[in-house]
C-alpha cells in the first residue's frame, strides 16, 4: 500500500494545474501523537466530522470531508507516511519546509489532513489530500 | 516569522506577480482607521443670557428677551442686582431719608402702604415682583426700603419680556411742597440679568414587561414566537436634565436593524402615526417587534437637543449584554478594514474588554489594541498582547481579550466559500495558496485562550484574580465564546456561537424569530 502510495505520488498529478514542484525531504518523522497542538487538532477535526449542528455539516461540505465518527480521525507515527505527506504538504503551499515533521491526521480511510508550523500563534495552512497524497483538495486555515 | 515592511512588500508583489501588475506605488498594509461610532453627544446647553440696566426713576421700562418662539416656555433664572440712590429732601411729603435702595425699591407709608421705585418683571400675563422692601433689623424694627443688593427668581416664562419700575414716591395733594421744590432725586440704575437654564433630553425607555426604565440602551428578552414576546411595548418619553425643564417633541425615528427581516405574521415594529410627526407627544408607547434605534429630536427650554436608545435582545452570554462593549466590538471590525474589497489591507485586532474597579457603576467597554505591524486577515500577528495588568491602566480590570476575523465565514457565503489571503510559514503571502477560511476558532486561537488562562503561564492575571476569562471572536456575522476549559470547534455550539447580525443565526436555534435581534450598530451623526 505504501509502495502503491509513492508511486502515485511519484508520477505526479499536476496540482490544480500547476506545474508540480517537488521538494526533497529530509527524515522528517511525524509530530508525537502526545504533541498537545497535535491532539488539540485532531480534536477539532474528530469534533468537525462527527459533530450534527448545522454549522459543522456545512463545513464538511464546504471541506469535502467525510461524516464520520470521532475516534476516526487519528494522528499518523508512520514515519513513510509522514515523508510522502511532508513533500506533498510542501508542494501544495509552495513552501519548503524539508525538515520539519508534519502532523498528519488520518480522516477515516479516504482522506488525509497535513499541517505544518501548528505552533503557530494564529492559525496554520491545513492541506487536505487524497489517500495518495495526489490531490490537494483543499488548503484551509485552521 | 516577521518580515520588515520593505521585505514584506517585495514579497507581497512577487506573489501576486502572478495575477496582476504590482505597481509603484505602495500596497496598502495599514488599514484605513474609520471612526467609532458614537451616539448623539449629550450636551448641556442654554439660549444666551441677556442683561439690561433699569433707570433709577419710576415707570422706566425696558423690554426683556422674547421667548414666544418657544410656547412650551423657558425657564429663567432673572436677576436684579445693585442699589439705586433715592435722594430725599428733608422736607418731602412721605419719604426723607437718602437711601440706597434695593429691586424693592422704598416704603411709602400713610395711605399709600406701598413700594415705589421697585422693578417688576412681566412675561406674558405673569408678573413677578417687586419684592417686599420694607426690610426687618436686628432688634426688631423695620427700615422702610430695600436694603438687599440682589433679588432673583427662576421661573417658566412665557411670550414676550418687560422690565418695568414702579412710580417715583408720590406727593400730598396740593398743596405740597413738592410742587415748589425738588423733593426727591433717583440716580443710578440696576441691573436685570435673563439667564435660561442650561439643559439636556433625557430620553428615557419603560420597558412594560419587566417595569424598568432605561437610558441610550435598552436590553429586552429575545423575540419570539409568542405573545408575550413576539411584541413588546416600549414606552419612550422626553424627558429632561435637569428635571422640570420645558420640553417640546419635535420627530421621531424608528430605525429598525434590518428593514428585510420576514415580515411574518407578527409584522415590524409599530410606531403610533402621531409619534413620528411634525408635533409628537413627549410619551410614545412602541409596540416593539425588533431590535433598532430610536431617535428623538426635542427642543428642551429653547434649544434643540437629540438623544437616541438603543433596543437590544438580551444575549446569554452576560458580558455582551452591554451597549458600548457590543458597538465597540462591531467597531472592531472597521478598525480591521474587515469590508476591505482589498484582502490585504485587512488586519486582525485585539482587543480587551475592561471595567474601570473604582468608579461606581462604571460599565465595561472595549479597548482596542493597536495593530500588529505583521497583522493579517488571518492573524493577529507575532507579537498578541497577553491580558495582564500592566497592558491596562491601572484601577481596570480586564474580563475578557478577544480579536475580530475580518473575513467571511466559509459557511455564511451562499456563493461558497471564502478564501483568505495569509501568509505561510515564511512569512509570504501566496495567492495561488489562498485558503477556504474556517469559522470560529484556528487552534492558534484556542491554545491563546487556553495559555493565557493558564495561571502558571498568566501568573500577573492569575495574582489579580482574573482569571479564568472568556475570549471572544467578531467577525462579520457571529461572535464566537471560547470559554476555559472547552475545546476546539466548541466555540460553535449553541450558547458559545452568536449572530450578531442575525443574518446567519445559530441553526439549532428554532426559537428566536428570524432576523429580529441583531444588533444595531450606530452610525457617527
Amino acid at each position: 500500500m505504501r509502495k502503491l502510495i509513492l508511486v502515485t505520488l511519484l508520477s505526479g498529478a499536476a496540482w490544480f494545474g500547476l506545474p508540480t514542484v517537488t521538494y526533497a525531504q529530509g527524515n522528517v518523522g511525524c509530530v508525537a501523537t502526545t504533541n498537545h497542538s497535535a491532539v488539540m487538532y485532531r480534536n477539532g477535526y474528530g469534533s468537525l466530522v462527527s459533530h450534527t449542528d448545522q454549522g459543522s455539516v456545512k463545513d464538511r461540505a464546504t471541506l469535502g470531508l467525510p461524516s464520520i465518527p470521532d475516534a476516526q480521525v487519528t494522528i499518523s507515527s508512520d514515519t513513510t507516511v509522514c515523508r510522502i505527506a511532508s513533500a506533498a504538504y510542501d508542494s501544495a503551499v509552495r513552501f519548503p519546509a524539508p525538515n520539519e515533521a508534519p502532523l498528519v491526521l488520518k480522516i477515516g480511510t479516504t482522506q488525509y489532513v497535513v499541517i505544518k508550523g501548528i505552533e503557530s500563534h494564529g492559525g496554520s495552512f491545513n492541506v487536505v489530500f487524497n489517500q495518495a497524497f495526489t490531490v490537494a483538495q483543499k488548503t484551509i486555515w485552521f | 516569522m516577521k518580515l520588515g515592511p520593505t521585505l514584506r512588500l517585495i514579497g507581497l508583489c512577487n506573489a501576486l506577480l502572478v495575477i496582476l501588475a504590482c505597481s509603484d506605488h505602495e500596497l496598502p498594509i495599514a488599514p484605513n482607521p474609520k471612526p467609532e461610532p458614537s451616539r448623539p453627544a449629550s450636551t448641556m446647553a442654554a439660549l444666551g443670557t441677556f442683561t439690561y440696566n433699569l433707570a433709577a426713576e419710576g415707570g422706566s421700562f425696558d423690554t426683556l428677551p422674547s421667548y414666544s418662539a418657544y410656547p412650551e416656555g423657558v425657564k429663567v433664572t432673572v436677576t436684579v442686582s445693585t442699589r439705586i440712590n433715592v435722594w430725599s429732601d428733608s422736607r418731602a411729603d412721605y419719604f426723607q431719608k437718602t437711601v440706597d435702595a434695593g429691586p424693592g425699591g422704598v416704603w411709602i407709608d400713610g395711605g399709600y402702604q406701598q413700594c415705589d421705585n421697585g422693578v417688576s418683571i412681566n412675561y406674558g400675563n405673569t408678573h413677578f415682583g417687586p419684592p417686599p422692601c420694607l426690610m426687618a433689623t436686628n432688634p426688631p424694627g423695620l427700615l422702610p426700603y430695600d436694603t438687599s443688593g440682589v433679588w432673583t427668581f427662576t421661573a417658566v416664562v412665557y411670550g414676550n419680556g418687560s422690565a418695568t419700575r414702579t412710580p417715583n414716591i408720590p406727593k400730598y395733594a396740593p398743596p405740597s411742597v413738592c410742587d415748589t421744590i425738588t423733593c426727591h432725586r433717583y440716580t443710578g440704575s440696576q441691573s436685570i440679568i435673563v439667564a435660561p437654564l442650561a439643559g439636556d433630553l433625557d430620553l428615557q425607555a419603560f420597558y412594560a414587561l419587566e417595569g424598568r426604565s432605561a437610558r441610550k440602551a435598552l436590553f429586552i428578552h429575545p423575540f419570539t414566537n409568542t405573545d408575550t414576546y413576539a411584541h413588546q411595548t416600549v414606552t419612550f418619553t422626553d424627558s429632561t436634565t435637569p428635571r422640570g425643564l420645558p420640553v417640546k417633541a419635535l420627530s421621531n425615528t424608528w430605525t429598525m436593524m434590518d428593514p428585510t427581516a420576514p415580515n411574518g405574521y407578527w409584522n415590524h415594529t409599530q410606531v403610533p402615526a402621531p409619534c413620528l410627526g411634525s408635533s409628537p407627544p413627549l410619551a410614545c408607547a412602541v409596540d416593539v417587534r425588533e431590535t433598532g434605534i430610536w431617535d428623538a429630536h426635542a427642543r428642551v427650554n429653547g434649544v434643540e437637543h437629540e438623544d437616541a436608545i438603543t433596543l437590544y435582545c438580551s444575549e446569554s452570554e452576560p458580558l455582551l449584554n452591554n451597549d458600548l462593549v457590543r458597538q465597540q466590538m462591531m467597531a472592531v471590525l472597521d478598525s480591521s478594514d474587515a469590508r476591505n474589497s482589498n484582502l490585504l489591507a485587512r488586519k486582525e485586532r485585539e482587543f480587551f474588554i475592561v471595567q474601570d474597579t473604582v468608579t461606581p457603576g462604571a460599565k465595561p467597554y472595549v479597548m482596542v489594541l493597536p495593530a500588529n505591524p505583521d497583522a493579517d486577515e488571518c492573524n493577529i500577528g507575532s507579537t498578541p498582547v497577553m491580558p495582564t495588568p500592566s497592558a491596562v491602566p491601572p484601577n481596570t480590570k480586564i474580563l475578557a481579550w478577544g480579536h475580530d476575523h475580518p473575513f467571511e465565514a466559509s459557511d455564511t457565503v451562499t456563493a461558497g466559500a471564502r478564501l483568505g489571503m495569509c501568509r505561510d510559514e515564511s512569512g509570504r503571502f501566496n495567492p495561488l495558496q489562498a485558503p477556504t477560511m474556517l469559522e470560529g476558532a484556528s487552534k492558534g486561537d484556542r491554545d491563546a485562550t487556553d495559555n493565557w488562562n493558564n495561571p502558571a503561564i498568566n501568573q500577573a492575571a492569575n495574582a489579580a484574580g482574573w482569571l479564568p476569562m472568556p475570549s471572544f471572536i467578531i467577525d462579520y456575522h457571529q461572535v464566537y465564546v471560547l470559554r476555559p476549559g472547552q475545546n476546539l470547534r466548541d466555540e460553535k455550539l449553541a450558547g458559545n456561537k452568536i449572530s450578531w447580525d442575525r443574518l446567519y443565526p445559530n441553526q439549532d436555534d428554532t426559537i428566536t424569530l428570524p432576523r429580529r435581534c441583531g444588533w444595531p450598530k450606530r452610525t457617527v451623526q
